[in-house]
């Protein structure tokens, strides 16, 4: 008899624990990455406010963005039914596209004018001439430089690979402060980092829709990287264990004369209450290039989808048009510091009143561009970490490196056409 | 009966599953080329899977070394602790505390020790005189390798004292009594007594570490998640990244079985080692 009342006060535990169900209203599930600032909650408390008809029900996924990505893909995997909009990442939409877990919404995107948006984003989230989501909130890698140093010294912020070179090894040496720190770990933002060299050099790792990873180009940018840490030490050795944070943390304390980073960091360098040691210090300027190339940021942010697995698509979709409208938008630029996708957002005065650089820096966002968009893309960018990392770490040399990611690269590629 | 009902349904069932699953192609970015019987092609491919066999490698030798550290040091742990002394008491329930720490707590407090710009184990180097510049612990390869291994042992060594702790309490006092009359120096005594009568705990001891040393996972992909340049990716590390990064679940599916069977190899070699003690 035991057993089977064991089982049944489990059972009822279970039951028991589901979400309150409010009698009457529309119930929409949201997953959406942590955000320290609150701003989300207020943007469920105005949708709610608004449309009293619907309530929506947040579900808090860890920061990381690849932790992120393999719970989404467990509950997708076993076509779970409980969440309806996910949060994904500017790199998944193909992903998640080709394995049929999220919707099309060429459809539902009806209202809503694809070009009232930045371009980079929407075309992120195009697989195979359809959108499968909503452009939430956008980033763009940005060089951050100590505006009282430079000005000290009389110099002008650099623009090219060998101005930053020259500025920070004089900088280095007077000041006692690294020279440059950006991101390098083994991970995805390495190749963000890669990627706005080689397009800054005037490359590209695809030519016609096919990976040309072992380019020229895309050889002088991975030896510029390989140069910075090894042969010039303007970046400290340990840069490549480096993810955004880490490498944050040193420009903000005051221990780095260059940082590149996304837009994020600017509210933490104003920021004195979270030990930020740079306030009124720092300025931004567009990612330095090759002499004689022109200035390039890999394109970040996050969009929304919705699961195909949702029993409330109508709902769901709802609450993505209010997410994505100019009134949802504004709020998150000024109580969240993400960065809008629609156009006019960039020329609200509140916004530009809490953000003064956005003015500047519209051309950047607008220019942002997109990693490339393939289901395999996360396979594609581990191997490719490996190699990079590889010689980072000179136990390869950058052809080597570049050579091998492009032989397995096109083993995925050729396994992956039927 | 219930309970072999109940093993064949939580271990058997499962394993019988991930197996049938790695004789499939499936890979769930192409939803329509689902679960091909491909027979033993996953396994055929990793035989020739240069990553494989660096990461069993890998695997390997962190096993060997981390696990022949922490024998060595929890059996000096628990001589010691199994000597009289003042608060042995408190000491003896101090050193669990590196046990008692979840892996993934105590791998980002490595992770910060380890830390280039400000962590102490730089700072203490530095200040003893071995180093002069601060090194990046975890952005070497060897080094990063040696970091893993320190944080490894630093967590799991109580648990290997605790265990030949246990052992060395069951041996009769009146053994090492009737030695001394004999007139057996310290080093024989532990030579003729201790070993002897600790081996079938330390085989035990052994067995579950290496075990677990082998499927070692969340430490590693904590501190270093594989880098740099994979030096320190491990199988179950790669077997991960093929199942969610990558859906391959097929492939991923032949990866953790070769995993579950090296380790089944690992027991069976331990088993028989501790049959022929006893």
């Amino acid at each position: 008899m035991r057993p089977y009342l064991f089982i049944l006060i489990f059972l009822a535990l279970i039951v028991g624990c589901g979400p309150p169900n409010k009698v009457g209203k529309e119930q929409i599930t949201w997953a959406v990455g942590k955000d320290a600032t609150g701003a989300q909650g207020e943007l469920i408390k105005l949708f709610e406010s608004k449309y009293p008809a619907y309530k929506v029900n947040m579900i808090e996924m860890p920061e990381s963005a690849s932790t992120q990505h393999d719970s989404y893909v467990t509950y997708l995997s076993t076509a779970d039914s409980s969440i309806d909009i996910y949060t994904i990442d500017v790199i998944w939409p193909a992903e998640f596209a080709a394995a049929e877990w999220i919707i099309p919404l060429d459809d539902y995107f009806g209202p809503i004018k694809e070009t009232d948006f930045l371009k980079g984003p929407i075309d992120a989230c195009i697989y195979q001439g359809k959108l499968y989501a909503i452009p939430w909130f956008t980033d763009a890698g940005v060089l951050y430089y100590r505006k009282d140093i430079l000005r000290e010294e009389k110099l002008t912020p650099p623009r090219t690979w060998q101005e930053l070179i020259d500025q920070a090894m004089k900088l280095q040496e007077k000041y006692k402060v690294h020279g440059f720190v950006f991101q390098a770990q083994q991970y995805e933002g390495l190749i963000c980092n890669f990627l706005e060299y080689v397009w800054g050099n005037g490359g590209s790792i695809e030519y016609n829709g096919k990976f040309d990873i072992a380019n020229p180009r895309a050889r002088q940018a991975l030896q510029f990287m390989v140069d910075i840490i090894h042969k010039y030490e303007i970046a400290p050795e340990g840069v490549i264990t480096y993810k955004e944070e880490e490498s944050r943390q040193i420009f903000t304390s005051g221990r780095a004369a260059f940082h590149r980073n996304w837009p994020y960091v600017w509210a933490i360098a104003q920021n004195e209450a979270k030990g930020s040691m740079v306030k009124d210090k720092v300025g931004i300027i567009p990612m330095v290039h090759n002499a004689g190339c022109k200035s390039s940021s890999v394109l970040g942010g996050w969009n929304l989808a919705i699961s195909k697995y949702s029993k409330n698509k109508q709902a769901a979709w709802k609450f993505i048009e209010f997410l994505s409208s100019y009134e949802a938008q504004k709020l998150y630029a000024i109580k969240g510091g993400r960065l809008p996708t629609r156009k006019d957002v960039y020329q609200d005065e509140e916004v530009l009143r809490f953000a003064p650089h956005y003015r500047d820096f519209y051309q950047v966002f607008i220019n942002a561009r997109p990693r490339p968009v393939s289901p395999y893309y996360s396979q594609i960018s581990d191997l490719l970490q490996i190699e990079l990392h590889q010689a980072l770490t000179l136990r390869k040399t950058v052809e080597e490196a570049l050579i091998d990611a492009s032989k397995k690269i096109e083993e995925v590629v050729r396994q992956q056409v039927p | 009966m219930p309970s072999l009902a109940i093993i064949i349904l939580i271990a058997f069932v499962p394993i019988l599953y991930t197996f049938w699953l790695s004789l499939h192609s499936l890979n769930l970015k192409s939803p329509l080329a689902t679960s091909n019987f491909i027979g033993l092609s996953n396994y055929i491919l990793l035989l020739k899977d240069f990553r494989m066999w660096r990461a069993l490698w890998q695997t390997l030798c962190f096993t060997v070394t981390s696990v022949s550290c922490e024998l060595v040091f929890g059996l000096i742990l628990a001589l010691i602790l199994n000597m009289t002394f003042k608060l042995r008491g408190i000491c003896r329930a101090s050193i669990l505390i590196p046990w008692a720490i979840p892996t993934v707590v105590s791998a980002l407090l490595w992770t910060w020790i380890f830390n280039d710009q400000y962590g102490v184990f730089n700072d203490i180097l530095n200040k003893i005189g071995i180093i002069k510049v601060y090194k990046s612990w975890l952005g070497v390869p060897s080094l990063a390798f040696f970091s893993i291994i320190i944080a490894e042992v630093w967590k799991t060594t109580p648990f290997v004292a605790l265990m030949l702790l246990a052992g060395l309490q069951m041996i009769p006092k009146d053994l090492y009594e009737a030695a001394r009359i004999d007139g057996a120096s310290r080093l024989r005594q532990f030579q003729f007594i201790t070993l002897p009568l600790l081996k079938p705990i330390i085989l035990v001891a052994l067995l579950f570490r290496t075990l677990d040393a082998f499927r070692v996972f969340d430490l590693i992909y904590v501190m270093t998640a594989g880098g740099p340049g994979n030096s320190t990716e491990v199988l179950s590390l790669y077997t991960y990244k093929t199942l969610f990064s990558y859906l391959d679940f097929g492939y991923g599916c032949a990866l953790s079985f070769v995993t579950f069977a090296v380790a089944g190899l690992i027991s069976i070699f331990y088993i028989l080692l501790l049959k022929s003690e006893i």
